[in-house]
């Protein structure tokens, strides 16, 4: 009583390992979510530039983040009317560049975009750009150098000399920290200005002695309608980027920090050709989007086939097709366990799984009150068509036909009742009903009522069951979210299929030969 | 509950009981090959390959396969007072009528009621039409000579004719029980439609003791006779054509349902591929190491003769040994 379980090991292996593969890189790679509610931190931000135009043609640009660590988009779009817009990279920024050939009064124009936070960190700058080195004055060579000087004695490494020469130029009363801050001439006077100021003159000095060094500006992601950009140091120490803050001289970026843009100094975001008075701002708003659109989203993102493959790219009536159908494996599956390792007689191998699907709709207690019902009332036609002494195909198209009537009859009462619920009849597989009816009739004149109705009562238990566990909203959407998990339910199967001991209910048909005779 | 639960399966374990999951994968499954079974689900083409062997069946009076035929019921039937109606593709003996003589123009159920020609043809066209056949299919019907029961098995059967259930393994005899129907089984042989098992010895053919509806008894609940340590007659006759079916149908593992007729002797009813296991309750004993024992020596003498392997049956599967 051998079998073929070298063959049966290695296809449930590749089939557990097909899925898994599949399975862990949607959940890891693509974020698809395990529980349908699962919500993803998102925020919409919105750039504005607006400005005053004169009738000459107007191109103005302005930067927009690119590839920010912890941080991915999820949905962007540019907002304006009749302009032109084109992106492109510049440096290491992204920026959108608008263009149009007359306009006049005020103009705005929108950036708005979606940023879910991710877990992983994607490099956005792998490889720092040229060390910043721009032709200085002698005031300012020589404050450098005095800087340098006093910070390499008081560095260990890069993001030390970094730390100190940021706390030296901080440092109010200090003239060659003024000199070179005083390089930077933005005309606002107020903190944000003043750590960009410090930040540019960081570079600046950081670049004399060979650090790559930048200025990064970003904004903090909450609530806030006028958010104003936030400035930190960015050096490179031969791995890594590390963030100082110019402040404090902390390192490291805050949780919620979405950086914008990269740059050597203290440039604005935003520039205009033949627009005047412009002003940039910037507001970040809290978007709780679903996990699941979220997956959905980063699948159209994706360019490979195999993540397209999905079923949240089919329209959505397909979908929700689907997402009933995609239930019906995990239902045999239930069966299969009540069969054989349970014992449960039914009706027909899958019935069940089919009363189980018109439970959805009826609901449990109403759909064993519906069933029993119409198959009742159905066996009574059945008894009766006996004495006509019909063949069997008119037999059955007449109970098709009386069972479709009752299942009118039911609709048109339980409006007149008020119940709701019996208007849901019409979804019970009718079809099966009347097999049924057949098979008990037969069952019933061949094995008595009791073998009859002990059937009748596996197969409406079976599918309370299967109902159960299909209706079961985490176990839909599983099968749903990740179809390829049902190849690792092909495997449980193939491996309950290998089950040859006792059923629980043998257990009891055997018990005669069991404790009982005391032979052997 | 769960305790005795594990206790009862290891039990039944230990005690090779076959299990319904068992029986069908590594028997069922793995020596019946799917495209013979029309052989044996046909009992015509049984009952045809039977006759061309040369082996012992109920006599073949017709076939009724069309309407137009069951028209004529009256005339086929004409020189016969006594016949069996019996569907071709049937299971578990649904849709048989017993016809055991003529009143008038009627005819006489074996349980005394009367049918009409008429009542006859209705069940023939239900028949036709797949009525008790699997899966609904058309079907056709046989015709055949009633069997009388051998007297032995008269004082123990109520109506109906008992039979007797041999499960052969490769054309060993494996097992083998008698049949008796009850007025509870309407005269049928099915242990489900309650009649009683009874477990027979293989080396000496002697009834060992009843099973009917899963309860251990030793007297026929109808006649009050005692139905064990009785002997089978013509039981080397039972075992040899419980044997010689395994050439008839080339199915590995069988059930052979055999009936003793008053005159003609032991005489094959049909073939059964997925043969209950119910044999095991009325023997008291599992299949499983019996089965095993056979791969055994099957793998070892593939082409052994009929009379080698009844005499392997009868030499191995004394269930005496163990008795009382």
């Amino acid at each position: 009583m051998r079998s073929p379980k070298r063959h049966l090991s290695i296809l449930l292996i590749s089939l557990v390992s097909i899925g898994m593969i599949i399975f862990l890189y949607r959940y890891f790679y693509l974020g698809v979510p395990l529980r349908p509610a699962a919500v993803v931190d998102s925020w919409t931000i919105e750039a504005n530039l607006k400005f005053q135009a004169r009738g000459t043609p107007i191109k103005a640009s302005f930067v927009i983040p690119n590839l920010p660590p912890n941080y991915a988009t999820l949905d962007e779009y540019f907002v304006s009317h009749d302009y032109g817009v084109t992106t492109s990279k510049k440096q290491f920024n992204r920026e959108t560049v608008w263009s149009i050939r007359r306009a006049s009064g005020l103009q705005s124009l929108y950036y708005r975009a979606i940023y879910r936070k991710t877990t992983m960190e994607e490099p956005l700058i792998e490889k720092p750009g040229p060390i910043y080195k721009p032709e200085l004055t002698e005031a300012q060579l020589a404050a450098v150098d005095s800087i340098t000087a006093k910070v390499r004695s008081t560095s260990a490494d890069i993001q030390t000399f970094a730390q100190e020469t940021v706390k030296l130029l901080s440092r109010n009363s200090y003239g060659n920290a003024k000199i070179l801050i005083g390089t930077f001439s933005t005309s606002e006077d107020n903190k944000a200005s003043a750590n960009l100021k410090l930040a540019s003159a960081a570079v600046l000095v950081l670049g004399q002695v060979n650090i790559h060094a930048m200025v990064v500006q970003g904004i903090l992601l909450k609530q806030q309608n006028d958010a104003s950009f936030v400035t930190y140091l960015a050096v490179f120490n031969d791995k890594e980027w590390i963030y100082i803050n110019p402040e404090t001289g902390a390192v490291g970026l805050p949780d919620n920090f979405l950086v914008w843009s990269w740059q050597y100094g203290d440039e604005l975001v935003y520039t205009i050709k033949g627009g005047s008075r412009p002003q940039f701002s910037i507001a970040v708003s809290p978007t709780p989007v679903s996990a699941l659109s979220v997956a959905k989203i980063r699948g159209t993102q994706t360019d490979s086939q195999l993540i397209k493959f999905s079923l949240l790219q089919l329209p959505v009536n397909v979908q929700q097709t689907y997402q009933i159908l995609l239930t019906i494996p995990v239902g045999a599956f239930i069966i299969l366990l009540l069969r054989n390792f349970v014992g449960l007689v039914t009706f027909g191998t899958f019935m069940p799984v089919l009363i189980a699907l018109a439970f959805r709709e009826t609901h449990v207690i109403w759909g064993v009150i519906l069933f029993t019902t119409i198959v009742f009332f159905g066996l009574l036609v059945r008894f009766y068509l006996d004495h006509l002494r019909l063949l069997l195909v008119p037999r059955l198209a007449t109970i098709l036909t009386v069972v479709i009537l009752l299942m009118v009859i039911i609709s048109i009462l339980s409006v007149h009742l008020g119940l709701e619920n019996g208007l849901s009849v019409a979804l019970f597989p009718m079809v099966i009903l009347t097999m049924t009816i057949e098979r008990m009739c037969i069952a019933w004149d061949e094995r008595g009522p009791f073998e009859a109705i002990k059937s009748g009562c596996g197969s409406l238990l079976a599918a309370i069951v299967a109902y159960e566990v299909m209706r079961n909203p985490e176990i839909e959407y599983l099968v749903f979210a990740f179809p390829e998990l049902l190849l690792i339910l092909v495997a449980l199967i193939l491996l309950a299929g290998q089950y040859r001991g006792y059923r629980l209910l043998e257990l009891m048909r055997f018990k005669a030969l069991g404790q009982g005779t005391g032979r052997k | 509950m769960i305790f005795r639960l594990i206790k009862t399966y290891r039990y039944l374990k230990k005690a090779g009981i076959l299990s319904m999951n068992q029986r069908n994968a590594d028997l069922v499954l793995k020596y019946n090959q799917r495209k013979l079974y029309p052989i044996v689900d046909d009992k015509l083409k049984t009952k045809r390959l039977a006759i061309a062997a040369g082996i012992a069946v109920p006599e073949l009076y017709a076939v009724i396969e069309t309407e137009h035929q069951v028209q004529e019921l009256g005339k086929i039937v004409e020189p016969y007072d006594e016949f069996v109606l019996k569907p071709a593709h049937g299971a578990g003996g649904e849709g048989i009528v017993v016809i055991a003589g003529r009143v008038k123009n009627r005819f006489r159920k074996v349980n005394g009621t009367l049918v009409s020609e008429e009542d006859l043809a209705y069940h023939l066209s239900c028949t036709l039409s797949g009525a008790y056949s699997l899966g609904g299919l058309p079907d056709n019907v046989l015709i055949e000579r009633r069997i009388h029961v051998d007297p032995v098995f008269e004082a123990i059967s109520y109506e109906g004719v008992p039979d007797i259930r041999v499960i052969a393994l490769f054309g060993y005899p494996v097992m083998c029980m008698v049949r008796l129907p009850t007025r509870a089984s309407d005269g049928k042989a099915n242990l489900h439609q309650g009649a009683i098992g009874v477990g027979v010895d293989m080396a000496t053919g002697r009834t060992l003791g009843g099973v009917w509806h899963n309860e251990l008894i030793d007297h026929h609940p109808d006649t009050l006779n005692p139905i064990v340590d009785l002997e089978v007659p013509y039981w080397d006759k039972i075992l040899h054509l419980a044997a010689r079916s395994y050439e008839l149908a080339g199915l590995g593992y069988i059930g052979v349902d055999i009936v003793l007729d008053k005159t003609q002797g032991p005489l094959i009813l049909e073939l059964n591929a997925r043969p209950g296991l119910s044999i095991q309750i009325a023997n008291r004993e599992g299949l499983v190491h019996r089965c095993r024992l056979i791969e055994e020596q099957h793998d070892n003498f593939p082409h052994a003769s009929v009379e080698e392997r009844v005499a392997f049956s009868r030499k191995h599967f004394s269930s005496l040994d163990f008795a009382r």
